[in-house]
């Protein structure tokens, strides 16, 4: 749970480990817009009773301070063996498709060694990521290394690529 | 807050709004809410038009309709449209009004109630939200500003389109351009070239219907009925006046070559005839000046020399013995001393003196005569010889005759008779007479003939330069369209692999918007694909199940609401990574179509981080989901705004609107109070 605890406060959620009776210990994150309750389970047969009872924890934490916060809960389970058959993952499926209350996040064996998997795993409850930047390409240099790189001869290339330069219409020699 | 921020929006006349409605922007997120047909695309479709000129989807939807039809103007109003946006551009405010039809509409700008020149407007508008031109303005807004509904599956389904979308996202649209530049050139050279290949075919034809007509010409001008008849007519009068022995035979095909050949020979059998006519007048003039025979002359000549030697032998002894005995003479014999009979002595000895003189006379004549003698003789020999070597000329003329006759013409007989040498002469007058008539005849034949050759010589040399002139265009051009196609080939190559490089550095965008709305319990990453597809570049959507490493195009296993998370992952990708500067708003024209609750929320969740980042404008028909997305979308901070404009209705008038501003959520912190 601590890469969770440091993915979350990372994205700048404030993050607490707390203790529920349904799941112990649990993560706490909270932001202006989420509080979200993190926990890991390994059993797949109590999972739909385990999610209820922190949910309904997780509700009663958040009905003490007045706010629309209600509308902005989520629990996310980390189950540490993967479903063994369909039924589990229907049930996944189901307890994911369940809204009232909580949203919630079914994800499972997330390796603890790469923060990559886990930060996709939480991706719809951090912030978004900066652009990607990419650097300033000068489009007919690269066509032009292109070009030659692909053997066009260089002086129907050059010729082409002034033509182009100059009036935005290639010409050939 | 974003900068520059969209303030208000304001319509006339345009698309639904037939009166003035005035639609307040001013806020990081604007939901507009309302059931279909009551005028949210309108205000889309306003922002577009004032940005873009044009509505190309209507455009589109009025092909083939008359231009009366006009798809901006509103149907209860006179028009011209009008839309007007304002803008605060780091605290400066600025106007733009669009004013016009679907044929056109004018831009014109405001800041501080001064109007900008007309011409300068767009350039503006431009430049307030950091493009080039109103072109890269209008390509970025309809790229990644606006959201059109039946765009966003456009864009999934045209790969082509959505290449060019990328391409225009990297900053790459030149790229592109290029590579469509180098299609277009490749495409006209190949037409060109067909046109060539046209023109040279034609040029080939009409050179060999020249070269062929050139060939008709020529025999027609041998063949020809006008000039057949006057060379038979030539013919049957010139064979009437030659004399017996010497005629011309009539064939089938007279023409002008025969009748040339025929010319020439009648040339060269004068020409012999000439010759041995000549030698054997020579010979006859010879034969008649050698009268005597040199033997006879000879003969003479010897007896002149014999009389002349004794002549000359006798008189010069006698004349000095009596020249002396005169001189010795008198009354007495010198030797003896007795008288003598001097008179009678002198006499006798002047009579001997006489003697010998005409003696002398007598030799020195006939020395005369052998000298004569001896000339006629030289003479003689010189005839004889000249005779000799006539005679040799005769023969040798008589037998180029001969020759001549021997080897004929077809259109000329001459009897055997002829070729004597001794007829030869009356051989020429008959044959010069034909010849210079024939000849006149050929002339005037070939003057006529040789104007229509050279007509046609003059046309099928024309051709053949045109040919030429049109066939080393098409060879040079041939070399051109071939560079140009390799050059096309190579562009796209060189596009696809450019695009593909900034592709792979693009797509984490994608998933980053895809991994929050999960559509799909496989199928659960989404990933793009270059691909060449009749040989246009082509961004191909994939999506992928890393369980079973099965990649597949969404549009076969998705459904449509999650067909519609895709769409919406590559617009929002695509307009989360456009190039600084750019687009500080977005436009999202119902973009919760077909989706599900779960779906829904994430994209609440999604609009509440793109909020950080642009001036959020989203409509929506659905009212649970707009209430969903007004909880989630509630400011939560004095810096954030959230207004809602309700469209409540449609009349003629145009749509009635209410709007109001969602309060600001205060989120007591519990981790706070929990002393986290």
């Amino acid at each position: 749970m601590q890469n969770f605890a440091d993915v979350f406060r990372s994205s700048g959620y404030a993050v607490d480990f707390g203790h529920f009776e349904a799941a112990e210990p649990v993560l706490l994150a909270e932001s202006p817009y989420a509080l979200v309750c993190c926990f890991e389970a390994s059993e797949w047969g109590d999972l739909l009773q385990r999610v209820s009872d922190v949910q309904a924890e997780l509700t009663q934490l958040a009905a003490r301070a007045p706010s629309p916060r209600r509308w902005d809960l989520y629990v996310v389970v980390h189950m540490l063996t993967r479903a063994p058959g369909p039924a589990e993952e229907a049930l996944a499926e189901a307890i994911e498709a369940d809204t009232r209350y909580t949203r919630k996040f079914i994800r499972m064996t997330i390796p603890r060694d790469d923060l990559k998997p886990l930060e996709t795993a939480l991706r719809p409850l951090l912030p978004l990521r900066p652009a990607a930047v990419f650097d300033l390409i000068e489009p007919v240099e690269a066509l032009r290394r292109e070009l030659y790189d692909l053997d066009v001869p260089h002086g129907v290339a050059d010729v082409a690529l002034a033509a182009f330069v100059q009036n935005d219409e290639v010409e050939v020699p | 807050m974003t900068s520059p921020r969209l303030l208000w929006l304001e319509l006339e006349a345009f698309r639904g709004a037939a009166e003035t409605l005035r639609v307040d922007l001013d806020a990081d997120v604007v939901l507009i809410r309302g059931d279909n047909g009551f005028g949210k695309t309108t205000v889309v479709e306003g922002l577009l038009w004032l940005f873009c000129g044009e509505l190309r989807h209507l455009a589109e939807r009025t092909q083939g309709m008359r231009r009366t039809e006009d798809p901006i103007v509103n149907r209860y109003s006179t028009g011209p449209a009008r839309v007007r946006l304002s803008i605060d551009v780091d605290g400066e405010v600025w106007e733009f009004e669009r004013k016009g039809r679907a044929a056109g509409g004018a831009l014109t700008a405001w800041t501080g109630g001064i109007a900008l020149p007309e011409s300068e407007s767009p350039d503006q508008l431009a430049r307030l939200f950091g493009e080039f031109n109103p072109g890269s303005l209008s390509n970025a807004v309809s790229t990644w500003g606006v959201l059109r509904q039946d765009a966003i599956r456009a864009a999934l389904e045209g790969g082509a389109a959505m290449h060019d979308r990328l391409a225009a996202v990297v900053g790459l649209e030149r790229v592109s351009l290029f590579a469509e530049s180098a299609a277009r050139v490749a495409k006209e050279l190949a037409q060109e070239l067909k046109r060539l290949e046209v023109m040279c075919s034609e040029a080939r034809s009409k050179s060999d219907s020249a070269t062929e007509a050139l060939g008709e010409a020529r025999a027609l001008a041998d063949t020809a009925p006008a000039v057949r008849d006057v060379l038979q007519a030539q013919f049957v009068r010139a064979s009437a006046s030659l004399p017996e022995g010497l005629s011309l035979r009539s064939i089938e095909v007279l023409t002008l070559d025969a009748l040339a050949q025929l010319i020439s020979h009648l040339s060269t059998l004068i020409s012999a005839a000439s010759l041995t006519s000549d030698a054997d007048r020579e010979v006859g003039l010879l034969d008649q000046a050698s009268a005597h025979s040199l033997a006879e002359l000879e003969s003479s000549l010897a007896v002149a020399q014999q009389s002349a030697q004794e002549l000359t032998a006798r008189s010069p002894v006698r004349a000095q013995m009596a020249t002396s005995a005169l001189q010795l003479l008198g009354p007495t014999c010198p030797v003896c001393g007795q008288p003598i009979d001097e008179d009678s002595i002198r006499r006798h000895l002047e009579e001997l003196l006489l003697a010998a003189t005409e003696d002398t006379q007598a030799a020195n004549a006939a020395q005369q005569a052998v000298a004569d003698a001896q000339a006629t003789v030289a003479d003689a020999r010189a005839l004889e010889a000249r005779r000799r070597t006539a005679l040799q000329r005769l023969d040798s003329a008589t037998s180029s005759l001969v020759d001549v006759v021997t080897v004929g013409e077809p259109l000329l007989s001459v009897a055997q008779e002829w070729v004597r040498a001794d007829h030869a002469s009356s051989l020429l007058g008959p044959v010069n007479d034909l010849l210079e008539d024939l000849r006149r005849t050929h002339l005037a034949l070939q003057q006529t003939a040789g104007d229509r050759l050279a007509e046609a010589e003059a046309t099928a040399e024309s051709a053949s330069a045109y040919l030429r002139q049109v066939t080393s265009e098409f060879e040079e051009l041939r070399a051109r369209s071939s560079r140009a196609q390799s050059l096309d080939a190579a562009a796209h190559a060189a596009a696809q692999r450019i695009v593909e490089r900034a592709l792979a550095r693009i797509s984490p965008s994608f998933s980053e918007v895809f991994d929050r709305l999960a559509p799909h319990p496989t199928f659960t990453q989404l990933r793009t694909r270059q691909d060449v597809f009749y040989g246009r570049n082509q961004v191909v959507p994939e999506v992928y199940d890393p369980e079973r490493n099965i990649a597949a195009n969404p549009l076969l296993v998705y459904s449509e609401g999650q067909l519609n998370v895709v769409a919406l992952s590559y617009f929002l990708g695509l307009a989360l990574n456009s190039r600084e500067g750019s687009l500080p708003f977005m436009v999202l024209d119902d973009p919760l179509q077909a989706m599900d609750v779960l779906s829904v929320l994430g994209f609440a969740d999604l609009c509440r981080r793109i909020r950080e980042q642009r001036q959020l404008i989203v409509t929506t028909h659905d009212r649970r989901f707009a209430e969903v997305l007004l909880r989630k979308l509630a400011p939560r901070q004095d810096t954030e705004r959230t207004v809602v404009v309700e469209f409540e209705g449609w009349t003629r008038e145009g749509p009635r609107i209410k709007t109001s501003e969602v309060p600001l959520a205060d989120v007591l912190p519990i981790l706070r109070e929990r002393g986290a």
